[in-house]
């Protein structure tokens, strides 16, 4: 039995089926990266796993377990699967610290203390163990980022989702945040990653996934997929993005 | 007999300030307790709550204050139940300030980007954390200077409370000068005290819109 398995997913807006027929699955361990053209799904996708969206069609299984959306089942589903945003989307209110220990307080009924060493221990795993008491707004757009990452981490997910987490950072900030990536990577945790750093997701994921106009296209280990494309729609693809 | 102004008649205009304070400050307790539960109930997923949440701001947005204070003074009254004037005018305003600041408190809880929303659903929130953690600290820091402003208002607003006996600071100046007749003093000075309580309110209002997020 697989980690995450996705079984003939169809997912609509509206009349506008956005994934059509997907099937996959990820195993624990494994980091599935997935890449496409904008508008092919990717983020949908990754919605629908940690019921963000809810799917019209198919199943989805994380553990074994379907998933379904009432109040309980959603919270529990949130513990295991967590998310990292694009604008890391960070509660401005709030320092790096509390942005951290918010989750194992209130999801995770710990008590404040427990909280904060959650948080210290988790900042100094995205190496912001300095920032413990900046605001967001104090913070560059990659220290953001891993700030969001801890707060995605605190709560001792089984599964990291991450949609482009690395798009809106300027160049020189894209870095630090990929290698945090890395080393949560080799440290084991299952990641899907949504990405357009093509680079990284051959080095650092197990298989690629390339997403075309709501299905999987094309799937496989990272190198084979990446370095040697089957199709010309992923052809295409890298060779824009690579361009 | 027409009498001299004198310190004794400051002394009872400044008395009337106090229970305008009051007044205010009794209308925005309650008004903020329902203003808090109309805000959220705009938002539900429930459209009768919404509806009905979204009427009741329409109501006593739209009804001057007066009608309002004197339906529940006089309709109450009639209706063979006592009513003390302090009574009639706490419910009023409470009213009063309920609908016009769940009006704001909506506005600023809508204006929190969708994204705020999201990251509290990822981590597991309960519609409920995720808008006392989430949501609100933001919208009520984001809907500061509307509601001073509106406290301003407010403030102002208690003054028609005067017009069912309640002897606050506009009544006072009223009592005041049918017995000096020096309209120009007394009202000069109920206008001061109305201004005195206000302006620090609007220089906080400032202040508060200098502070970023
Ligand atoms: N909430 C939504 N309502 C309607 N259409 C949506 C919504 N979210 C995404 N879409 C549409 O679904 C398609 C896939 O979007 P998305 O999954 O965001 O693609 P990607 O992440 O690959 O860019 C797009 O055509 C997009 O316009
Ligand atoms: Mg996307």
């Amino acid at each position: 039995m697989s980690l995450i398995e996705i079984d003939h997913l169809s997912k609509s807006y509206g009349a506008h089926q956005v994934i059509k027929d997907v099937s996959l699955s990820v195993e624990a361990g494994e980091v599935l990266a997935v890449i496409g053209r904008s508008g092919s799904g990717k983020s949908t996708l990754l919605r629908c796993l940690n019921g963000l969206e809810q799917i019209n069609g198919g199943a989805l299984r994380i553990d074994g377990r379907a998933v379904t959306y009432d109040k309980r089942a959603l919270r529990q589903l949130r513990k295991r699967v967590a998310m990292v945003f694009q604008s890391y989307n960070l509660f401005p209110h709030m320092s790096a610290q509390d942005n951290v220990a918010l989750a194992p307080r209130i999801v995770g009924k710990l008590e404040r203390k427990a909280s904060l060493d959650i948080a210290h221990e988790m900042l100094g795993r995205v190496g912001l163990s300095d920032k413990h008491d900046a605001y967001p707004r104090d913070l560059s757009g990659g220290q953001q980022q891993r700030v969001a990452i801890a707060r995605a981490l605190a709560v001792r997910p089984e599964i990291l989702l991450l949609d482009e987490v690395t798009a809106a950072l300027d160049p020189e900030l894209v870095g630090e945040v990929l290698k945090v990536l890395g080393d949560l990577a080799s440290e084991g945790l299952t990641m899907v990653l949504v990405t357009h750093e093509i680079a990284f997701a051959r080095k650092a994921a197990s298989r690629v996934a390339f997403m075309h106009e709501g299905r999987v296209h094309e799937i496989g280990p990272a190198q084979d997929v990446i370095g040697n494309p089957q199709t010309p729609e992923l052809q295409r693809f890298l060779a824009s993005v690579i361009a | 007999m027409i009498r001299e102004f004198t310190l004794n008649h400051v002394w009872f205009i400044l008395a009337g300030a106090g229970w305008t304070i009051l007044l205010t400050a009794i209308a925005l307790f309650f008004g903020s307790i329902l203003g808090l539960v109309l805000a959220i109930l705009r938002q539900s997923p429930n459209a009768i709550l919404r509806v009905a949440a979204g009427s009741l701001v329409r109501i006593f947005q739209g009804v001057p204050l007066v009608v309002v204070i004197f339906m529940i003074y006089f309709g109450i009254a009639g209706g063979g139940l006592n009513v003390s004037p302090l009574m009639a005018c706490s419910i009023g305003l409470s009213l009063f300030a309920g609908a016009f600041l769940g009006e704001i408190w909506r506005g600023a809880i809508q204006a929190i980007p969708a994204q705020q929303w999201e990251a509290a659903d990822a981590l597991g929130f309960t519609a409920l954390e995720r808008l006392r953690y989430a949501i609100l600290p933001q919208a009520i820091r984001l809907s500061m200077p509307a509601t001073i402003g509106f406290i301003v208002q407010l403030v102002k607003g208690t003054s028609v409370a005067s017009m069912v006996g309640y002897v606050e600071l506009m009544r006072a100046g009223q009592v005041v000068n049918g017995s000096t007749f020096d309209s120009f003093t007394v009202f000069g000075l109920v206008a001061l005290i109305y201004l005195a309580i206000n302006l620090p309110l609007s220089f906080l209002s400032k202040r508060i819109e200098q502070v970023k997020l």
